[in-house]
């Protein structure tokens, strides 16, 4: 049984802008995440993009548990749990298809589209006449499904708050990333998929407001190019926006930055369709936003990237998932998505921008990976799992900017760690069940 | 079409020489072997059913989707000292086999061979196995081999290695 008097000591902490490095490889906190924070969340699983049609399907994963996202004949979408109610074989095998129905390759059971269940092979012989009532013996549906802007979650818990409650004033923000033309987005490909010795709280917590570690970790691909920025600290006096599950950072001062380099009729699509305190930030030099996390894996990066010395930056936009395996052990995956009504021309431009830059190869994502595996290995060490580390950046030296159009704090620096802290208390509250 | 015997050991000196570069991280020298018009990819590979199987391999989507001057972007970054997945090194060895030449009417070659690749860093007794099969296009310029064209099919969906810093 896990502990549960592992997280008070870590609330004092971050209270005081400090943090256990333990957290990042302790098999005991993993647990408590899977019951408490993983089942209890709102997980992104799929983009309505990637099953445009009548019986396609994804199988997706919430922590160790396998879903299908399937849609059905009526264009209706369900997430139900991939487990056959006789004896729990995974009905589907495979990451992606069309099908009519999932029939369980073990004794046959054969369930539809939305999972009900639709036959038993030799059902009035086995368990006689009516005796079992199909519509008990379903394949489960996710507690909760939510979409938002194509974007398909589910949560585990019964009670849990709709999703658009749950995504509340960070919507303010997802805008950006989601609403920058009339058709919306399309996952461009499919997600790309990899496994890391990181824990996922790492990832998390770079995305969600680590605007300081480019100029370092990130050095090399500006040197090289692929990364369109004056100098490494283009985050430097950035904004960096906290809310209590969502953190956001936007780029300033970086003129190669600014505007994400979108061609013109994009800018003037994304113009008409933002409202007007967003279109304010357009105006004021600060960025498109960049990075950011909504809790509690959910991450999302718009920036620009060279690939070639014929073409301007392009920008690129993906979405990832960091998928807990164990402690300190995570799968990524990682979608490139762009405009669904985009120029192909630009949509070949941010996919090859996206593939310098982040998903398997990518050569931002190369250097962060490499960090994160470097901090989760040694944390489980006797002595380093108490080690303290520093969380406090802008305490005390920023307050709230008062003339911010959007909702949370904003800080006037990229610098700072307030969305940082501000997801460890969201984790340890979760944790907590507050 | 076939090709001779003497033209077939040739072609393999030619693939055991590029293996040494990339195994030598001697990645200005591979990136010579590159004709300017080269492509270099690896589509993602997506699990399916049998019935499916022919949308396996993403035609539009690739963990490389490379132009010669986006490796050349690549091997730029690893020549400075702050590309810290490479940093240091990744120990790798390229076991390429059953090399299958295939001659065109054009002067070009089209190769199949077999690639497992074997990587390790830092000091983890363990390692990275990385098996694919790669197609390849390679013609003549001024008598040297150049490589055209490289797709990289692997044999995983999920791939089961930190990162792709390293070439395949």
């Amino acid at each position: 049984m896990p502990n549960p008097n592992l997280i008070p000591p870590i609330a004092k902490a971050i209270n005081k802008g400090e943090l256990p490095l333990g957290v990042f490889n302790s098999p005991e906190l993993f647990e408590l995440e899977k019951e408490h924070l993983f089942a209890k969340s709102w997980n992104f699983l799929a983009h309505e993009s990637e099953i445009p049609n009548a019986g396609d399907y994804v199988q997706r994963y919430i922590a160790d548990d396998s879903f299908i996202v399937t849609r059905d004949k009526q264009d209706a979408i369900h997430v139900v749990l991939n487990a056959c109610r006789h004896r729990g074989r995974k009905v589907c095998s495979v990451e992606k298809g069309n099908a009519r129905n999932f029939s369980c390759p073990y004794h046959g059971w054969v369930y539809d589209l939305d999972g009900a269940l639709i036959d038993i092979p030799y059902e009035d012989e086995g368990y006689g006449k009516d005796a079992i009532d199909h519509a008990d013996w379903g394949l489960m549906a996710a507690p909760k499904m939510g979409i938002w802007r194509g974007m398909i979650f589910a949560n585990l818990d019964p009670n849990a708050e709709p999703l658009d409650d749950y995504l509340g004033d960070a919507k303010w923000y997802m805008d950006f990333y989601t609403n920058k033309s009339e058709a919306g987005l399309e996952v461009y490909g499919v997600p790309q998929r990899w496994v890391v010795d990181a824990d996922w709280k790492l990832a998390a917590d770079n995305f969600v407001g680590d605007g300081y570690h480019t100029f370092i970790t990130h050095a090399s691909t500006i040197q090289a190019g692929m990364l369109p920025a004056q100098s490494g600290d283009f985050l430097l006096d950035g904004v960096q926006v906290a809310l209590e599950h969502f953190g956001i950072g936007f780029a300033r001062q970086d003129p190669l930055f600014n505007s994400l380099a979108y061609p013109p009729p994009m800018m003037e699509a994304m113009r008409q369709r933002f409202n007007p305190e967003q279109v304010s930030l357009m105006d004021n030099g600060v960025s498109l936003p960049t990075h950011a996390n909504l809790f509690p894996n959910l991450s999302f990066l718009n920036a620009p990237g060279a690939y070639t010395a014929m073409a301007p930056p392009a920008p690129y936009m993906t979405f990832r998932i960091w998928r807990p395996l164990a402690a300190g052990k995570t799968e990524i995956w990682s979608w490139c998505m762009v405009e669904k009504d985009a120029p192909e021309e630009f949509k070949q431009a941010s996919y090859k921008a996206y593939l310098i830059s982040f998903g398997t190869s990518g050569t931002l994502e190369q250097d962060d990976a490499e960090n994160w595996s470097q901090i989760s290995l040694p944390a489980k060490g006797t002595m380093a799992s108490k080690l303290s580390l520093n969380y406090s950046m802008g305490n005390g030296l920023l307050e709230p900017m008062d003339d911010w159009p959007g909702p949370g704090n904003a800080y006037p620096l990229d610098f700072t760690e307030f969305a940082q802290r501000a997801f460890w208390k969201k984790w340890i509250t979760t944790l907590e069940g507050k | 079409m076939p090709v001779t015997d003497s033209l077939f050991r040739e072609i393999e000196a030619f693939i055991y020489h590029e293996a040494e570069l990339l195994d030598n991280h001697q990645h200005n020298e591979w990136l010579d072997l590159w004709d300017e018009q080269a492509s270099y990819r690896m589509p993602v590979r997506v699990t399916h059913t049998k019935r499916q199987k022919d949308q396996e391999f993403q035609e539009k989507f690739g963990h490389f989707d490379e132009t010669k001057e986006m490796l050349g972007m690549r091997v730029k970054r690893l020549s400075t000292s702050t590309a810290w997945a490479e940093e240091p090194q990744s120990r790798t060895r390229h076991f390429v086999s059953n090399l299958r030449i295939n001659a065109l009417d054009n002067g070009q070659y089209e190769l199949k061979t077999n690639l497992m690749l074997y990587r390790n860093r830092l000091d983890d007794a363990g390692h990275d196995l990385l098996s694919a099969e790669r197609h390849d296009v390679i013609h003549q310029v001024n008598g040297e081999w150049r490589f055209l064209k490289r797709t990289i099919y692997m044999d995983q969906a999920t791939l089961g290695t930190l990162n792709l810093s390293i070439f395949l």
